[in-house]
This record gives C-alpha cells, structure tokens and sequence, in this order.
C-alpha cells in the first residue's frame, strides 16, 4: 500500500508501541510490529474494509471469531460482543460469565492447543479469522495449516507490550473488527484518564517499599526484567522494583540463591505464583518463611479470581483493566490509602 | 556322633508328573567316605545331588543327615552342613580368587557380621589344602580350567560342611588337573572325615577312588562297593544298547568288536608287544587268535623287529612305521 | 590382605568428600569465612539455601549408588541401575497427575512444608510401582521376568505422561517437565530432615544385604547352598531400593545415571567386588559424585542455575560408554 494515499499518516494510537492504526475512508490499515520475541524488524499489515476490494483484506464487522488467547476474549467482552465468538483456546479456563453461558450452550466451542488443534472446527465453522500470538518463532506449523484451510489469521501481540496503556490500546484493533470502533476509542480515553490521574495522586510522601516479583520453576525464578510490563506498572504504582535497573522488557531466569537474595529484603512479594505452590508451597516452605514479606504476611499472588477450573482471570480482563490493576498493585503496596478497597485481582497469600 | 546321611524311599524329580528317580532310592554315606554316581546322562545324577542340598524338593521320602531332615532347615542351617559345587564355572563372576573362597564363609558369618579369626583361618586352610596360594590375587576367569576347580573346592572346604557334594567335578579338566582334583577328595574324606559324593563320568577313576558307588540306570539305582557291582555285572547293563562293553582288564568300557575283524597270531611280551597288539586292534585287526593259518606276527621285547608272516611269506620290518604300512597292505589285499 | 590399600583409599575418599561439603556450602564466601566476618544475608543463604541443597545432593548420591549397586547384583546386569523397578515412572506418573492431570479438573492441590503435593504424589505413585513388582516377583521367581515387568510399567506410565502432556496448557506442562530434570533446590529444612529419615532407614536396611549380596553374585543356586534365603533376600534388598529411590524421586525428581555409574566408578577405585566393602565406597563416592553436579550446575553462569540431570548425564554417560567399550572391565559374566 503507498503510504502517500493514506488520509491519516499519523497513527490513531498513542500508547501501544507495537500497533498502529491508519485510516483512509473506509479502509482500516493495521501494522503489527515483532509480534514474535526475538525479533526486531518484523511488520506485519492487515486490511480491514467494510467492502473489501480484495482478498487480502478482511472485511468487517467480522461474524466469527476465534481466540488462542483468554485476553483476546477479554477484548471482545470488554466490548460487549462475546457472541461473535465461535471458538477459543483453553475455553475451561475463562472467566467472563457471558462466555461461560455461551459455551454452556454449545455457543463456542474449545479449538485445542496449537500441537492439538481441531482442525475439524475450522473447517466446518469457517470463522472469519483467527487471532493468534506468536511466541519465540516465526511461524509454527500450527498456523501454516490454519492458512492452508483459508482461515485468516491475525497477530495480536498486545502481551508484548510493555506499558499498560499500550496493552489496553489495542481495544481499538478490536473495535475495528468488531464493527465498533468508537466504542472501543471512548473506553481507551476513560480508562487511560482514570489512570492518569491515578498517577498523578501522591505516593512520594511515603517511602516506596521494595517490591519483588516472580516465581520459581524448578531451580530457577522467572522475574520480570526491569522494562517489562510488570515493571513498569510496579512502578507506575509508586513501588520500588528491586530489579528495575535491568533493561530487559520480559522474563529472564535467575538462580535460586541469586533470587533470595533480592527476595529477602523484599518488602512485598507479588505474583507469587498459585501453581508454584505446587511445587514450593511458599507458605509452608520453611526457607520462606525467614524472608521479611512472609513475617510480614505480605505475598501476594495475582490469582484472585479464579474460575472452578483454575483459570485466572489476572491473565484476561486484567488487560482491559489497567486503572483496576493499578488500584489493585498501589493498595497492596500502601495498604492505608484506599480504605475499604477491595483488589479485584490479587489476594494475600 | 552320627553324622550319617540317610537317603530313605526318595523319589524326586522337577514336577509330580515327570519324576526323574521314579523308584524309591534308599542309601547311605558315611563320614570319611567317598561315593561316587554314575550313569547315562539325564538318568538323574545332577537331580539327585540337587534334591541332597534342597535346590529341589523330593517328592516323596526324605533325605535325613544325623537324624535331622534336611528340607526342614533353613538354608543357612544347612549349608552349615552340606555344601555342592555345580559343574562348569561360568556363574562364577569374574571376581578375586580370594573373593571366591571367601563366599563359602557365608554360612559361618550369616547376613551380618563380616569374617573374623576363624573364617580367616578356615579360607587360609582351605587355600593351602588345594594348592592355590599363588592364585589368590588373579581374576578368577583369568585362572586355567583346572585351577578354577580347585578354587571351587577351596570355596567348598572354606563352607566347612561334613557332606560335600560334587557335580561332575573333574569334567572338562586335562589328565593331571583331573588326578589332581581326585587326590584333594581322597585327602578330605580320609583326613577331614567328611561324606564327599560326586557324579562323574569318568567310570574307570571312580572304580579306583570311590568306597561305594550309586550306579543310575534307567529304571533303578543299584548302589554297593564298586567290586560288587562289577562282580554283579551292573556296569555292563548301565548303557543300554549293547553298543559298549566293561571290560575287566581295562576296568573301563570297550567299542564291542568291529566285525569282520582279520584274525591275527601275534606272540611277543614287554611293553613293546601290548602297543603292537593295540595298533592291530585299532587297524581292525583280532589279536585274540592263538593260531593263525593265514597272519602270524612275532615280536621281541629287546630288538626292533617285526617279524611277519602272511600267506606263506615272511617279511621282516624294523619300525613301526613299516609295520603300519605291511598290515594296511594285508587289509586291502595286497601282497606286502 | 590389602587392607591398607583400603585404608588410603577411602582416606583420600573422604578427604574429597569433607572437601566438596565445604566448597558446596561456602563457595564464594571463602574470604568472609577465613576473616570470621560473614554477613547475615550469607549466613541466611547457607543455612537456609545451600544447606538443604548440600544434604540434599548427598542424601541422593548415596541412595541412589547404594540401590544402584543392590539392582546391578540382583541382577547381574551391569547396566541396571535404581529405575528398573520402574520406581521413576511411577513417580513421574503420580506427579504428571498432580502437576497435569489435576488442573484438568480444576483442583490445584498444594500441600504445606514437608509434605507438599509433588512430594506425596511422587512418593504414592512410586510406592505403587514398587508394590506391582513386589507381587508380580512373588509370583514369578524368575529375575528377568521383574525386569521385563519393570519396563512394561514404566512403558505404561510414560504413554499416560505423553497424554497428559499433550492434553494439558503449556503453564502445567512446564511444570512437570522442569521436574524430570531433577533439582536439589526444591528440599527446604522441613523436607531435609523427612529425607534425611528415609535415606537413613534404607541405608541401615542395606548394611545388613552387603554378605548375602556377596552370595548373588553367583546366581540363584550358589547363592542357596551357601546359606542365602534367596526369596527373602530378595524382598529385603527391593524394599531397600524402594525406600532409597522411592524417596529420591519424590524430593529430587528422577535423577538420572548416577545410580548405573557411580557402582561402576567405584569398583574401578575401590578394586574389590566385596559388597562390604563397596558400600562404603558407593556411599563416598556417590555423595562425590552429586556434590560435584552441585556445584557445577551453580558455578558455571553465575546467574542461572542448569538442571542436574544435565550434569549427571554429561558426567554419568562418558563413563557407562567407557564401560561397555572396554568389556575387561566388566567383572560380571
């Protein structure tokens, strides 16, 4: 497409680093950029017209979706539209209640992992397209086949970005397959006012406790590099992220004994991971209980709302609901500035 | 003391419907006595043996050492009293000779404790007795045939038991290594007053060392000093199948006569005139003749001559070689 | 005979064993300690991190090189080792359930202290294993019918893991995949002091199979006539194993080929097949051995710990090839 036709060559998004968003009349121009990890001059494009002049470009509203990921479905329900849903990976772990009486009815359907995917589904159900993300490699076999049977698929790569506006941001995408597009604009403007002004309320008179994020796997702790979302709102929050001089932008490995270190002095200890209990039981796992946020009875784990079959809602609508997320992060970390606030997503541990 | 093994109307064999020793077997052995099995193979010789130390259950009967039933004790009780060495060695790892002996300790330490004085002393006894000193340090795969059964019966004395069960001890071992293993049994029943029984093959040897022998055939066990069974002729009737015959001069078993044999008249004495009766035998000749009108050989003791006779004509060899070659010529009928 | 070659032998076994302790519990704070100034946050990391690792990797070299050494005579198979009983497949099945199989239904299941989820499913699920050939020994004397039977059960448990695997979100799959690569980072002092009683019932059990292990080596038969109780025997050394691996693989996850070749590295150092002997070496040896994989899986990249199954494999697999290759070395028949 030459860039010179477009009426809008400034991109209708603000915050999301990886979308943007080009309108010309009636056709949508979407880029998507490094929708993989490992990568850093990928761009992927999409088209979306009401009266698509070609193929290659989706037509819109779309009737039938299918999502790989709970926060695309997350999008859609923020915006009302569950029912254009016809298929989700990982259905049982969902949490949105229109969703869950939908699918009670037969309405939409469980597609599989990506190495066990019904591709009977597709075939029979021919949604419009399909919205993936893609992880580490370019493009797995999975969706190869996807495009063989001529399902239209779309990156979303709304969880690599690293700043919590800019995840909710791509609410506008989804507007724009849905049909509504003003919709999704107003409730990016709200939300991105209520947490703006969120951060401008004062923290800085109460010193910013130092906060630890992460879980073991194994001989390892996965934290959130010092640039990664989870940093990045820690600090919007007022905390003082103990690794936020690191400036990886996601997860990184560290040892056992490196982790409790910094996991000692720890004031607050979030995103302790439920199914890490499995394995480390952090309440009850004597090594633990030395550290200074267990005496405290400050570790906090982001699955507060969980369905009946352990699906976290943390990993859904949180990321339409960055202002509550924010909320949520600042009262744990100063338990008396909002009295009689209830999280919605963590619960001490 | 009464140490005496009493075998009494046992029959035994791997299951209830094919019994090995169908007809009730009774014997007994004594201290300081040396009995030896013998028989066809699959006549029940090694089943006998396994069934005195309870590697089988008998079937019917029982087997009593100093009136104690044997199958009643446990089995570090019993191989306190009754030890066996299996034919071949190749189950043996390849550990440590010293190792090996050591193993026959174990009825004397038990599970727990670990060799003291006394085990010391016994495995050193044993060592010496069986001449394997200098073996102690080598692998025991490393050792010839011969040595490893020594190692086997050093194991087996270092055991310390009064009955000492041998299978087929001296098969697969060359002629000294055989006397060898012959002269330790002798030296343990007569010195150590132990019960030694063993299966062999080897029918000539046992007639010469054995105080009494457990003779196998097919539908019975016969069982007696070896004299009496000889005199009762059991050993001829031991094979079937008349292929074999006892003979008394050798104490063994002969290939009954090739027939058509060419009867030959040979007069001589000493050394020299048994090998030649010995090669004729062997070329298909029959030296029993004492009159020959047709083949005659004179030999002499003190000269190197051979002389002869044949259809009338004389001819005089000097080697034995010669001699070969003048009879092949009488077998196909030609003249010398 | 050699008894003051054992003698300088095990004292220089010793001497490395007390050595690697030190260097597994101390490293890096060598300076602080020699000038008595260690700081709180290093005496927090030793005794409640590097402790509980350091007992850890003993307690697992020792279990699984003394089972390692009771299943290699059992059998008289060189390459047997503590799994052939199938024990680690019926961990890693009861612990594929809990980590897998479990989030299917929706139930997560934790579990406080010493007693966490992991550990009791693993610890069920091998005893489960254990109690099937137990009774399928019973019936059926014959050794290698227990070993066809150990590797059909674990054939069995590894197609219900493959399903699991393949059925389950990925969250769950890492979850139990990271626990096949064993850790020694996942006993604190509570569990410490729980393997710590099991390892020690199965050692002690063990001290008194070492003379009728002596007798197996021979085979069934010998082993009868020369006083063994075989049937009972055999009982007595699978409960040994049992207790040794059973509780390895629930604290430590199935740790790989220590227990196939540390018997073998110590018969080459040690010289003598006595089982007496050989379990003190196994013990020494085997602690060794897991204290090395220890500290090599911290110290080489400073930030990240790698999997000990990575380690024992590159330094367990070197020395099974070495063995098969050179068959002299090979004392069975």
């Amino acid at each position: 497409m030459k860039t010179d036709n477009l009426v809008s060559s400034v991109s209708l998004t603000s915050e999301a680093s990886l979308l943007k968003i080009f309108r010309q009349d009636k056709i949508w121009r979407i880029i998507v950029e490094n929708p993989w990890q490992n990568t850093d001059n990928t761009r992927l494009e999409y088209m979306f017209s009401e009266n698509p002049s070609d193929s290659s470009c989706i037509k819109v509203p779309v009737k039938k979706i299918v999502c790989f990921s709970s926060s695309h479905a997350a999008y859609i329900s923020i915006l009302g539209e569950q029912e254009k849903i016809t298929g989700i990976s990982g259905l049982r772990f969902i949490c949105d209640s229109t969703i869950i009486r939908l699918a009670a009815i037969g309405k939409i359907n469980e597609v599989g992992y990506e190495n066990n995917l019904n591709f009977d589904f597709f075939v029979k159900e021919k949604p419009d397209v399909a919205l993936i993300y893609g992880v580490g490699t370019e493009h797995a076999m999975y969706i190869s086949r996807l495009e063989e049977l001529g399902i239209k698929v779309l990156y979303i790569a709304e969880y690599l970005e690293t700043s919590p506006l800019g995840r909710l941001e791509w609410i506008k995408l989804f507007g724009i397959l849905l049909g509504n597009y003003d919709k999704a604009d107003s409730i990016f403007n709200s939300k991105c006012n209520t947490y703006k002004s969120l951060l401008k309320e004062k923290t800085s008179r109460i010193k910013p406790p130092l906060v630890f994020s992460g879980s073991p796997i194994g001989d390892n702790w996965y934290i959130p590099g010092g640039n990664s979302f989870m940093a990045n709102i820690i600090k919007d929050a007022g905390g003082n992220y103990i690794y936020s001089s690191d400036s990886r932008n996601e997860s990184f490995p560290l040892s056992f004994e490196s982790a409790y270190k910094e996991l000692i002095s720890a004031d607050i200890w979030i995103n302790c991971d439920l199914s890490s209990e499995i394995i480390y039981s952090a309440s009850g796992d004597s090594r633990f209980k030395a550290i200074k946020s267990a005496k405290n009875k400050n570790i906090w784990t982001n699955a507060a709302k969980i369905n009946k079959n352990g699906g976290n809602d943390f990993w859904e609508s949180a990321v339409v609901n960055p202002e509550i997320l924010l909320k949520d992060i600042r009262s744990a970390l100063f338990p008396d500035l909002y009295k009689g606030y209830d999280q919605k997503y963590y619960r001490k541990l | 003391m009464n140490n005496i093994l009493k075998i009494s109307e046992l029959r035994t064999g791997y299951d209830n419907a094919h019994p090995v020793i169908k007809s009730p077997f009774s014997a007994t052995a004594e201290p300081g006595q040396i009995t030896g099995i013998i028989g066809p193979n699959g006549s029940g010789k090694t089943t006998l043996l396994k069934t005195l130390c309870c590697l089988i259950k008998p079937l019917s009967g029982n087997v009593l050492l100093g009136n104690e039933n044997i199958t009643l004790l446990s089995p570090l009780e019993r191989a306190k009293r009754i030890s066996y060495i299996m034919t071949g060695s190749s189950v043996i790892p390849d550990i440590k000779v010293s190792e090996v002996v050591e193993m026959g300790r174990f009825s004397g330490t038990g599970w727990i404790r670990s060799h003291n004085q006394t085990d010391k002393i016994l495995c050193e006894n044993a060592t010496e007795r069986t001449g394997i000193s200098h073996l102690l340090s080598k692998r025991f795969h490393a050792i010839s045939d011969g040595e490893k059964q020594r190692v086997l019966f050093a194991m087996a004395l270092a055991q310390n038991t009064q009955v000492m069960l041998f299978d087929e001890p001296a098969a697969f071992l060359d002629i000294p290594a055989k006397h060898g293993i012959y002269k330790i049994m002798h030296d343990i029943s007569r010195t150590d007053n132990k019960t030694i029984i063993f299966s062999t093959h080897d029918i000539s040897n046992a007639i010469a060392i054995c105080d009494k022998l457990w003779a196998f055939s097919e539908n019975k066990i016969e069982s007696g000093l070896p004299e009496y069974l000889g005199i009762k002729n059991v050993f001829s009737m031991l094979f079937p199948d008349n292929i074999l015959l006892f003979d008394t001069e050798k104490m063994d078993y002969v290939t009954t006569s090739i027939s058509n044999s060419i009867p030959v008249d040979i007069k001589g004495d000493g050394t020299k005139y048994k090998w030649t009766v010995s090669l004729l035998k062997r070329l298909g000749f029959d030296p029993g003749c004492n009159i020959s009108a047709v083949l005659s050989v004179i030999t002499n003791e003190n000269d190197d001559k051979w002389i002869i006779n044949y259809n009338s004509n004389q001819v005089i060899v000097s080697s034995l070689a010669e001699f070969e070659e003048k009879m092949k010529c009488v077998i196909n009928k030609q003249p010398l | 005979m050699n008894s003051g070659n054992y003698f300088f032998k095990f004292l220089v076994l010793v001497i490395v064993f007390t050595a690697f302790i030190f260097i597994a519990v101390f490293f890096g704070y060598f300076s602080d300690l020699f000038s008595n100034s260690l700081s709180e946050w290093e005496y927090i990391s030793i005794s409640q991190i590097r402790i509980p690792r350091t007992v850890a990797a003993i307690l697992s070299g020792i279990a699984l090189s003394v089972s390692g050494m009771q299943m290699q005579s059992l059998f008289r198979n060189p390459l047997a080792g503590p799994y052939v009983l199938g024990i680690s497949s019926g961990g890693a099945l009861g612990v594929s359930l809990v980590t897998m199989g479990l989030s299917l239904t929706g139930i997560t299941f934790s579990g406080t202290g010493a007693f966490s989820g992991v550990v009791i499913a693993s610890a069920a699920g091998c005893l489960l294993f254990m109690l099937i050939i137990f009774s399928l020994h019973l019936k059926i004397r014959h050794p290698a019918t227990v070993l066809v039977a150990g590797i059909l059960l674990g054939s069995a448990a590894s197609a219900i893991v493959e399903i699991l695997q393949y059925i389950s979100p990925e969250r769950n799959v890492k979850s139990f995949v990271v626990w096949t690569m064993g850790s020694l980072s996942s006993v604190d002092t509570d569990q410490m002091y729980v393997f710590i009683v099991f390892v020690a019932s199965g050692i002690i059990l063990s001290l008194f199979l070492n003379n009728v292990l002596n007798t197996l080596r021979s085979g069934d038969e010998y082993a009868h006539v020369l006083g063994t109780n075989v049937k009972l025997a055999r009982i007595l050394v699978f409960t040994s194993t049992g207790l040794l691996t059973g509780s390895v693989v629930a604290f430590c996850g199935p740790i790989a080929f220590v227990g196939v070749a540390v018997p073998h590295i110590t018969r080459l150092i040690i010289g003598s097949s006595n089982h007496r002997v050989l379990f003190w070496g196994n013990i020494l040896c085997g602690g060794i051995i897991m204290l090395l994989a220890d500290i090599s899986s911290r110290i080489m990249f400073s930030e990240i710990q790698l999997p000990v199954n990575a380690i024992t494999s590159l330094i367990g697999i070197p020395v099974i090839l070495y063995l098969v290759l050179s068959k002299n070395k090979i004392s069975f028949s």
